[in-house]
């Protein structure tokens, strides 16, 4: 048999086994491999990291980090609030939120909580600082510019006007 | 799919069994998943707060779109998440990823015969006729899917989303879409119905090929790069073949040309299925080991190819094949 033959052989052989070794070794290797990549989702999908934590009362506010999309996305940079927990929210929230953290409210957020979590939500802002955009009655349009429930919170994107 | 093996290796048929299974994973996995999304959210289309959350369901169509983006930024441009616990499977983009690199390891382009559970659809649609009604086919529409390939490669990047799914995926007309909130998200349904029903039920029914596979799919074309690192191949034996072009036709991939069987081999998009293979009268079309001679022990070839991919398909397929039963039974019974 020549060396060639030997070489391929083996390395079918070598197939064979890593194919016995994919369920039980293989797999896993590879899915910690990946995941030991340092990836990270898209933040227009994910809302960026969170920046910190306004607590009120009974329930907090997530402020993340503004989120800025890359140069041709079709998404305008906003940043994400999330009120958390929901089942401490009243019917009707309208919080003045410091965003920025230099003590003064940038915007005013106005939405109802409807104890049916399949009913849409809608949501206002009203700037008070001109970076922010204003939004009126706005449900889910955009990634950049919607009001929606997730899990036990329910989460803004407030769209940036001069990021 | 034990017994589907046993019948390989008594008939010596490899085509014409493992289209069972593969046409079962095809047309079982849409009723195992589409019943998974309607218990679990009551609708097809995925809602943007499920996409924020990260629990779009990742399949491997979309992989060759986020390698770019995430090797120039670390960012994955697709709504999911990356460990397990957040797609509707459990699994998250690197338990996918993952599976894809273990298998695409053992069977190459293979994959898209043992593996994809969306091929076996078209398959099925290009197994119903006898013949053929439209046979002319130009060679260069092979060409295509490595167009779309590029296209949707460089269009992920700028975009910064998977442009694929977004637009051109015809299987999301029978797994989910993005939920229709205006009219872009209409035009976008309607594309995936329109290329769903051309190229996966009206053309493999007109041409029996995997037309959509063959003339569309940029994950096949990019799998095709794996062909080149993959151990086992199809050779034909020059010194038995007439040639009758009984391969050609039979191939479902148009992967056979005639100045492909004059050179003894497959064109790259061979996806390992074994039609030819089944078909040759002179047994001319063989399984091959990459650095052996051509016909020499082409079973020990097909025995060591058919072992590696039917445990692969067994791992991958066999549980969706089970739950996609397992709906039926549950539904209708």
């Amino acid at each position: 048999m020549k060396p060639r033959e030997k070489l391929g052989y083996t390395a079918a052989g070598v197939t064979v086994f890593a194919a016995l070794l994919v369920p039980f070794l293989l797999f896993g290797v590879f899915t910690k491999g990946f995941a030991a990549l340092g990836l990270h989702v898209d933040d227009v999908y994910s809302g960026g990291p969170k920046a910190r934590t306004v607590q009120t009362g009974a329930y907090s506010i997530d402020i993340h980090r503004p989120v800025f999309p890359h140069l041709l996305q079709s998404e305008k940079p906003f940043v994400q609030l999330d009120w958390r927990p929901v089942s401490a929210l009243p019917p009707y929230v309208s919080d003045l939120v410091d965003i920025d953290g230099d003590g003064q409210p940038d915007i005013r957020v106005s939405f109802d909580v409807p104890r049916d979590p399949k009913t849409p939500l809608r949501v206002s802002v009203e700037p008070l600082n001109k970076r922010y955009e204003a939004m009126r009655n706005v449900g889910k349009e955009k990634f950049s510019r919607l009001i929606v429930r997730v899990d036990d919170a329910i989460l803004v994107r407030v769209p940036l006007a001069h990021p | 799919m034990i017994v589907l093996f046993f019948m390989m290796m008594r008939t010596w048929n490899t085509y014409r069994w493992r289209r069972w299974f593969f046409v079962a994973l095809g047309l079982l996995f849409p009723v195992g998943f589409i019943h998974n999304v309607m218990v679990m959210r009551g609708t097809m289309g995925i809602p943007i707060e499920e996409m924020i959350a990260g629990r779009t369901p990742f399949c491997y169509l979309p992989i060759p779109l986020l390698i770019l983006p995430a090797a120039f930024t670390k960012t994955l441009v697709f709504p999911g998440s990356i460990l397990p616990g957040g797609g509707m499977s459990g699994a998250g983009m690197a338990a996918m990823a993952g599976l894809w690199l273990a298998i695409t390891i053992v069977v190459g382009k293979g994959w898209c015969s043992y593996a994809c559970f969306f091929g076996g659809i078209e398959e099925g649609m290009a197994s119903v006729p006898k013949r053929a009604k439209l046979r002319k086919i130009d060679p260069r529409w092979r060409y295509l899917p490595w167009a779309v390939l590029l296209a949707m490669v460089l269009l992920s990047l700028a975009l910064f989303e998977p442009a694929y799914c977004m637009w051109l995926c015809p299987f999301k007309a029978v797994s989910e879409y993005v939920a229709a909130r205006n009219t872009v998200g209409l035009i976008q349904n309607g594309i995936f119905v329109v290329l769903f029903a051309g190229l996966v039920v009206v053309l493999p029914l007109l041409t029996k090929k995997r037309t959509q596979c063959s003339f569309f799919c940029p994950f096949g074309a990019f799998q095709s790069i794996f062909n080149k690192t993959s151990v086992f191949d199809v050779k034909i034996d020059q010194t038995r073949c007439s040639p009758c072009v009984l391969c050609l036709n039979a191939c479902p991939t148009m992967s056979l040309t005639k100045e492909s069987i004059a050179r003894g081999e497959t064109l790259m998009s061979c996806m390992k299925c074994g039609a030819c293979v089944d078909v040759c009268p002179k047994h001319a079309a063989v399984w091959h080991i990459k650095g052996t001679e051509v016909a020499k022990s082409p079973e020990r070839a097909r025995l060591m190819f058919l072992y590696a991919a039917w445990g692969m398909a067994i791992m991958f397929g066999g549980s969706i094949i089970a739950q996609g039963v397992a709906t039926i039974l549950h539904v209708f019974v």
